[in-house]
């Protein structure tokens, strides 16, 4: 052993009761933020120090806020078999490739702008589109509901699945698509979880 | 092992601090993407996103550069230690809550927040003890010798 038990805690309290270290963090820090903010405040691109949440929220911002644009469980599934509205799977290409939501449409955030032609040819901006990612709060889906915002869908029209598709896949209530490993070449899919039908 | 001890301390001075100027300064250059990952996490209240934007990046240079200080060396490792223990909690929370986001660790250039960043926060952790747990008495000597001057 590199340091016996008892040395390692005498260090801790050593370190933890010396004075002198913690008055120099302290300073440490304060001439830190004085720095920060002169820089802060010299550069061009200088950043507000609060954000005025009316003015400079986006669409994204004000679902994480809990407001009006997220759908819960049920209603997700309401719209499904009701086909009342359009659903936006924002992971990754091969992920969607890997298991998805029959009827679903791939627009992966990391390279969306590649999809904006398939994005006005799929999506009526006149419908509700659902966006989705892999579950929890993940980023994917705000970045696509933005950008869909971003080039004209109306945000009354946007919805947010926070749930994710990690959540309808272990639900298994609606039908999703996974490749087999084996056919995925031949191009065959198979369909599971459908205990449900429209 | 003792006589090592200067050596391996000045090494794992070298990385740390290393990782840390590298990755403060990747944040000043960007501060709005700071502020946009540290938004994705979700722990902080809105108001005070931007602040920390602009602060931490600045405690992250300074804490680093003070590690190269003797007298000032335990101080910059208590502050990157803290700063590496709110990181790691940040990283387990955004897992835990299924969170795809990027760990905005270096900026524009940070990979997502997962078993690896975790790994490594974990390794930083190690080193600051080491940094943090040694050489107590030579510092003790040096207090010493300022107040007798």
């Amino acid at each position: 052993m590199l340091m016996k038990f008892s040395e390692f805690g005498t260090r801790v309290r050593l370190l933890l009761t010396d004075r002198t270290i913690w008055r120099r963090t302290f300073l440490l820090l304060l001439i830190a933020s004085i720095l920060a903010v002169c820089a802060n405040a010299l550069r061009p691109d200088s950043l507000a120090w609060v954000i005025d949440r009316q003015a400079s929220l986006n669409p994204a911002e004000n679902v994480e806020l809990g407001q009006s644009s997220t759908i819960t469980m049920e209603k997700f599934k309401e719209a499904y078999w009701n086909m009342s509205a359009f659903f936006v799977d924002a992971r990754k290409e091969e992920e969607y490739q890997a298991s998805h939501l029959e009827g679903s449409i791939n627009i992966p955030s990391v390279n969306k702008e590649d999809y904006l032609d398939e994005i006005f040819m799929s999506l009526p901006m006149q419908e509700t589109i659902i966006v989705y990612c892999e579950g929890g709060d993940c980023a994917s889906s705000h970045e696509v509901f933005e950008f869909l915002a971003e080039n004209g869908y109306p945000t009354d029209n946007l919805r947010i699945f926070t749930e994710g598709f990690l959540t309808l896949e272990q639900e298994g209530v609606l039908p999703i698509i996974q490749a087999e490993e084996a056919s995925t070449s031949q191009g065959e899919e198979q369909i599971t979880g459908q205990e449900e039908t429209p | 092992m003792k006589r090592w001890w200067p050596t391996i301390r000045f090494l794992l001075c070298l990385i740390v601090a290393g990782v840390f100027i590298g990755a403060g300064v990747l944040k000043i250059i960007d501060p709005e993407a700071l502020a946009t990952d540290i938004k994705h996490y979700r722990i902080l209240p809105l108001w005070a996103v931007n602040a920390f934007a602009i602060l931490l990046p600045w405690w992250e240079v300074a804490a680093a550069l003070a590690l190269f200080i003797p007298r000032w060396r335990r101080s910059g490792a208590l502050i990157i230690g803290g700063l590496t223990v709110v990181f790691t909690v940040a990283i387990v929370s955004a897992m835990a809550r299924g969170l795809d986001i990027s760990c905005g660790c270096f900026g524009s250039h940070s990979t997502k927040a997962g078993i690896w960043t975790l790994a490594r926060n974990i390794s930083l952790l190690i080193a600051i003890s080491g940094i943090l747990l040694t050489g107590q008495e030579e510092t003790e000597k040096q207090n010493t010798l300022t107040e007798a001057h």
